[in-house]
C-alpha cells in the first residue's frame, strides 16, 4: 500500500468522524412542545389538502356526468363535514394556520366559482361554506354569506 | 488506488451500522442530536460508496487488471463505452452499482425530509440502513470488487459478448432504480408502523417515489425484452425466463400498490392491505435480486456459482419477521374508515384490479419456484414452460385490462343502472363494432378478437375520458381544443397521467396479442442465388461474407428482401465468434413496421456457403416498444409536479375583503 493511499484513507476517516460525531457534542433542543404542534398541524394541513383535492375530484366527475345529483350531493357534504372537522382542528392549534386556512377556502372557492360554466348550469357553491347553491338565491341558504356581489 | 475503494466500502458499513443503532436510540430516548448524527451518517455513506464507485471507474478506465473484477470483465480491444458499462456487467459490480443508487437514495429522502416526517425519519434511514448493510456486507466479506490478483494478466477477459449491446448498457442501472426504489416507500411504511403514525401522511409522502420506481422498473423490464429479442436470437421478447419473472413480480404488486393508495387517500380504506402490498413489493424486490444474483438459476444474468445465498435468505426472512409483527402490532389502528357499500363500484373495481395484479403474481412465483421446490423436495427439477405461464396469466392479464377500462369511469360507493349506461354505452358498441369489422376483414383468432375487443373497449373509455374533460374545460374557459387538452391534463395531472399510462398498456397489449397470435416460423436453407417466401415476404440469398473485426470474426449473409415483387430492403444477419471469450453469438437482422417485423437469424451455414435461416414474421411488435413510450410519457405526467396555486389577484384579494367587510357589518 502506497503512502499517498495510506494518508487519503486516513483523512477519509478522520474527516467522517468528526462529520457524524460533531452533532453530539453540540447542544440540540430536544423536542419541544413547539415541534409537536407542527407535527399535528403539518398533519392537519396534509389531510385538509387531500380531502380538497378528492372535493375538486368530485367536482369535476359532477361536471363531466360521473356521479348522478343525489350522490353527487350526498358525497359532497360528507367530505365537507370532513373538512370542517379539520379545519375546526386547525383552528384550534394556531391562529396564524386558521388565517391560512380562511384565505385559501376563499381562494378556493372563487377559483371554483369562475371555472364554473358559464350560464350557471353547474354547480355554484358557496364561498363561504361550499353549500350547493340554486340560481336564484341572493344568500347562502347555510350561512348567510352574500353571494351576488358586483 | 484500489486500497482506497476497499477502505471506503469497510467504513461505510461501520458508517451504515452506526447510523441505523444511533437513528433508532435517537428516536426511543427522543434525542435530537443522535437523530442529526444519524442523518449524517447516511449522507457519510452516500459519500463512502461514491468513492469506492469512483475508485471502481477509474481502475477499469485505465485497465487495472491487478483487480481481478477489472480482469474478468473487461479488456484493452473494448471500446470505451462498454468498459463502462463493464461496472455493472459482473457480480460484483452491479452489486455496488444497486448499493449506490440505494444510498443515493437515502440521501436523497434524509435531504428531503430534513425539516418533515421528524417521527418518521429515525425509521426510515435505520430501515434504508439494514438494507445497505446488507449488501455492504456481502461486498466487504463475500465478493469484494476491490480482490486483487496475485498475478496480473497482460489482459482480462472482456465482458461477455452477449452483454456488448447499447440496450444492455442502459438495461440494468434502469432496473436496479427499479428495485432499490421500492426500498423508499417500505422504509416509509415501516416508520409509519414503527412510530405508530398510521394515517394517510406516509402514504402521500411515497406516492411520487413509489412512480419513480414503478417507472424505472418497468422501462427496464421492456429495454431487457428489446434486448432479448434483438440480441438473444429465438425470435421472441419475453420467455418467462426465472429472471424475468423476478422483475416482472415486483412490479406486478407496486402495480397494484399504486392503485390501491388511490383508495386509501380517498376513502381512507384498505390501510392493511397497503402496507401488505408495500411490504411484499419490497420483499420481491429483494427476492428478484436474490434469483438472479445467488446462482440458484440458471439464465444469462446469474454469474456463476455463489456465496450469497444465504445473506439473501437471512435478510429477507429478518425483514418479514419486522414487518408481520410490526403490522400486527398496529392491526387496531390500522381499520378503515369506511366499508364497501357495493359490488358495482369504482372502490371494488379497484379491489378486483388488486386482487388480479396479486393473483399474477403468485402464479409468476409459483411457476418461478415451482422447479427449484421440485427438485429440493423430488430431487428431480420439473421446469414450467411458458404455456403454464401464458395459460393463467393470459386471461388474467386481459381481465386487468378491461377493468382499467371500467375502473375511471364507474362511479364511487355505487354505481347505478344509468351511470352504467351512460359511461359504457359508446366504449361498448365502439369495441363491437370495430371488432366485427375486424372478424370480416378474416381475423377468426378467438383470443385475439377478444383481446382486441377489450383493448378497443378500454381505448374508447379513454377517448371519452377526455372528450368529455376537454368539454367541460371548453365550456368553462372556452379556448382552442389544444389549449383545453393542455389546461385539461396541467390541472390534473395524474389522473390524465394515469389515462395515458392505460392507453400505452392498451397498445402493449395489442402487440402482444398480434405477435403472440399471428406468428410466423420458417427454417428456410439456401444456396447463395437462391430465394424463398416466408409469409407475405420473399427473400433471395445473395451471398456470405467473413469479417475481422479487433473483438471477433463474423460471418454475414446479404438477403435481399421484396413483397409482390417490389424490393423492401437488404438485411445482414450475422454470425459472431469473439476471440476473448470463444463465445459465438448471432446477429439479429430485423426490419419493423407498425405492421410486422421480419427477423431473420443465420442459425449456420456450411463451406459450400450453403445456408440456414431461421425466420420469423411478428406481426405488430412494433405497438409493444411504442407503448412503453407512452406509458413513460403518462408516468412522467403523472409524476410531475403540480403547480403550486398562484397568489390571488389584487382582485381576488379585493373581493375578499369586501367579503369579510360585509360579513362584519352583519355580525
Amino acid at each position: 500500500m502506497m503512502v499517498l493511499d495510506v494518508t487519503v484513507i486516513a483523512l477519509i476517516a478522520i474527516s467522517l468522524v468528526v462529520y457524524i460525531g460533531e452533532p453530539l457534542l453540540r447542544r440540540i433542543a430536544d423536542k419541544s412542545a413547539r415541534q409537536e404542534v407542527d407535527d399535528t398541524a403539518e398533519r392537519l394541513l396534509l389531510q385538509k389538502e387531500m380531502l380538497y383535492g378528492a372535493i375538486r375530484d368530485l367536482d369535476f366527475d359532477f361536471q363531466t356526468g360521473k356521479v348522478d345529483q343525489q350522490d353527487y350531493a350526498e358525497l359532497r357534504q360528507q367530505l365537507e363535514r370532513e373538512a370542517v372537522h379539520i379545519l375546526r382542528q386547525l383552528d384550534a392549534i394556531d391562529p396564524l394556520v386558521a388565517f391560512d386556512n380562511e384565505v385559501e377556502q376563499q381562494v378556493l372557492a372563487l377559483r371554483q366559482r369562475r371555472l364554473a360554466p358559464a350560464g350557471g348550469s353547474g354547480p355554484e357553491t358557496c364561498a363561504q361554506c361550499c353549500t350547493l347553491l340554486g340560481h336564484e338565491e341572493n344568500f347562502c341558504p347555510s350561512c348567510g354569506q352574500p353571494l351576488r356581489l358586483t | 488506488m484500489s486500497d482506497i475503494g476497499g477502505a471506503a466500502l469497510t467504513f461505510a458499513l461501520w458508517t451504515a451500522l452506526y447510523a441505523g443503532i444511533i437513528a433508532l436510540l435517537g428516536a426511543r430516548l427522543g434525542r435530537q442530536a443522535m437523530i442529526q448524527s444519524a442523518e449524517r451518517a447516511t449522507y457519510g455513506v452516500f459519500g463512502l460508496v461514491t468513492i469506492a464507485m469512483v475508485v471502481m471507474l477509474y481502475a477499469l478506465l485505465t485497465h487495472d487488471f491487478r483487480l481481478q473484477y477489472v480482469a474478468s470483465v473487461s479488456n484493452r480491444a473494448m471500446p470505451t463505452f462498454y468498459v463502462i458499462a463493464a461496472l455493472w456487467g459482473g457480480q460484483e459490480g452491479s452489486m455496488l452499482l444497486w448499493l449506490w443508487i440505494l444510498v443515493t437514495y437515502s440521501a436523497i429522502v434524509v435531504r428531503q425530509n430534513r425539516s418533515r416526517h421528524r417521527a418518521l425519519m429515525p425509521y426510515v434511514i435505520a430501515t434504508l440502513m439494514t438494507t445497505a448493510l446488507l449488501f455492504l456486507a456481502m461486498l466487504v466479506m463475500a465478493e469484494n470488487p476491490f480482490r486483487q490478483l496475485a498475478h496480473v494478466p497482460r489482459d482480462g477477459q472482456g465482458l461477455n459478448p452477449l452483454l456488448q449491446n447499447p440496450l444492455m448498457v442502459i438495461h440494468p442501472p434502469n432496473l436496479y432504480l427499479g428495485f432499490v426504489g421500492f426500498a423508499v416507500p417500505f422504509a416509509f411504511a415501516m416508520g409509519a408502523l414503527a412510530s405508530g403514525r398510521l394515517d394517510t401522511q406516509w402514504i402521500r409522502s411515497i406516492r411520487r417515489w413509489t412512480l419513480v420506481a414503478w417507472l424505472f422498473l418497468g422501462v427496464g423490464i421492456l429495454l431487457g425484452g428489446q434486448w432479448a429479442y434483438v440480441e438473444l436470437g429465438w425470435g421472441g421478447y419475453w420467455a418467462w425466463d426465472p429472471v424475468e419473472n423476478a422483475s416482472l413480480m415486483p412490479w406486478l404488486t407496486g402495480t397494484a400498490f399504486l392503485h390501491s393508495i388511490m383508495i386509501q387517500e380517498k376513502k381512507g380504506m384498505l390501510k392493511i392491505w397497503n402496507i401488505t402490498l408495500v411490504i411484499l413489493t419490497y420483499a420481491l424486490s429483494i427476492f428478484g435480486t436474490f434469483l438472479t444474483r445467488s446462482g440458484v438459476i440458471s439464465s444469462v444474468h446469474a454469474f456463476a456459482k455463489s456465496s450469497l445465498g444465504p445473506y439473501f435468505l437471512l435478510y429477507l426472512a429478518g425483514i418479514l419477521i419486522i414487518a408481520v409483527i410490526l403490522l400486527v402490532k398496529r392491526l387496531p389502528q390500522l381499520q378503515s374508515d369506511h366499508r364497501l357499500e357495493s359490488v358495482v363500484s369504482r372502490e371494488s373495481s379497484f379491489l378486483f384490479n388488486n386482487l388480479f395484479f396479486v393473483g399474477m403474481m403468485f402464479a409468476v412465483l409459483w411457476g418461478t419456484l415451482f422447479p427449484i421446490i421440485s427438485e429440493a423436495v423430488q430431487g428431480v427439477k420439473i421446469s414450467v414452460a411458458a404455456p403454464f405461464f401464458n395459460q393463467v396469466n393470459m386471461p388474467l392479464g386481459l381481465g386487468l385490462l378491461f377493468l382499467s377500462g371500467v375502473c375511471p369511469l364507474i362511479a364511487w360507493r355505487k354505481a347505478s343502472s344509468r351511470n352504467l349506461r351512460r359511461n359504457f354505452l359508446y366504449p361498448f358498441t365502439f369495441s363491437f363494432l370495430i371488432t366485427a369489422v375486424l372478424y370480416t376483414l378474416g381475423i377468426r383468432h378467438v383470443i385475439a378478437l377478444i383481446s382486441f375487443a377489450v383493448c378497443l373497449f378500454v381505448f374508447g373509455t379513454i377517448v371519452l375520458e377526455f372528450y368529455r374533460g376537454i368539454r367541460t374545460r371548453r365550456a368553462a374557459s372556452g379556448g382552442a381544443l389544444g389549449a383545453a387538452l393542455i389546461s385539461l391534463i396541467r390541472r390534473n395531472r395524474r389522473r390524465y397521467g394515469g389515462y395515458i399510462v392505460h392507453f400505452g398498456m392498451v397498445l402493449i397489449f395489442v402487440g402482444i396479442t398480434g405477435s403472440s397470435a399471428y406468428k410466423i416460423e420458417q427454417n428456410v436453407v439456401l444456396q447463395p442465388g437462391e430465394r424463398d417466401v416466408v409469409g407475405p415476404f420473399t427473400m433471395q440469398y445473395d451471398h456470405l461474407t467473413r469479417m475481422v473485426e479487433p473483438t471477433h470474426e463474423a460471418f454475414i449473409a446479404q438477403l435481399t428482401i421484396s413483397r409482390q415483387g417490389t424490393y423492401l430492403t437488404t438485411l445482414y444477419p450475422e454470425k459472431r465468434l469473439y476471440f476473448a471469450q470463444n463465445q459465438p453469438t448471432t446477429e439479429v437482422a430485423l426490419r419493423t413496421t407498425p405492421f410486422a417485423d421480419l427477423y431473420i437469424i443465420l442459425a449456420g451455414f456450411e463451406p459450400s456457403k450453403t445456408a440456414t435461416f431461421k425466420v420469423f414474421v411478428n406481426p405488430l411488435v412494433f405497438w409493444i416498444w411504442l407503448g412503453g413510450l407512452v406509458m413513460v410519457l403518462g408516468t412522467v405526467i403523472a409524476i410531475w409536479p403540480e403547480r403550486r396555486s398562484p397568489l390571488p389577484t389584487p382582485q381576488a384579494m379585493a373581493q375578499r375583503m369586501v367579503m369579510t367587510a360585509t360579513q362584519e357589518t352583519r355580525s
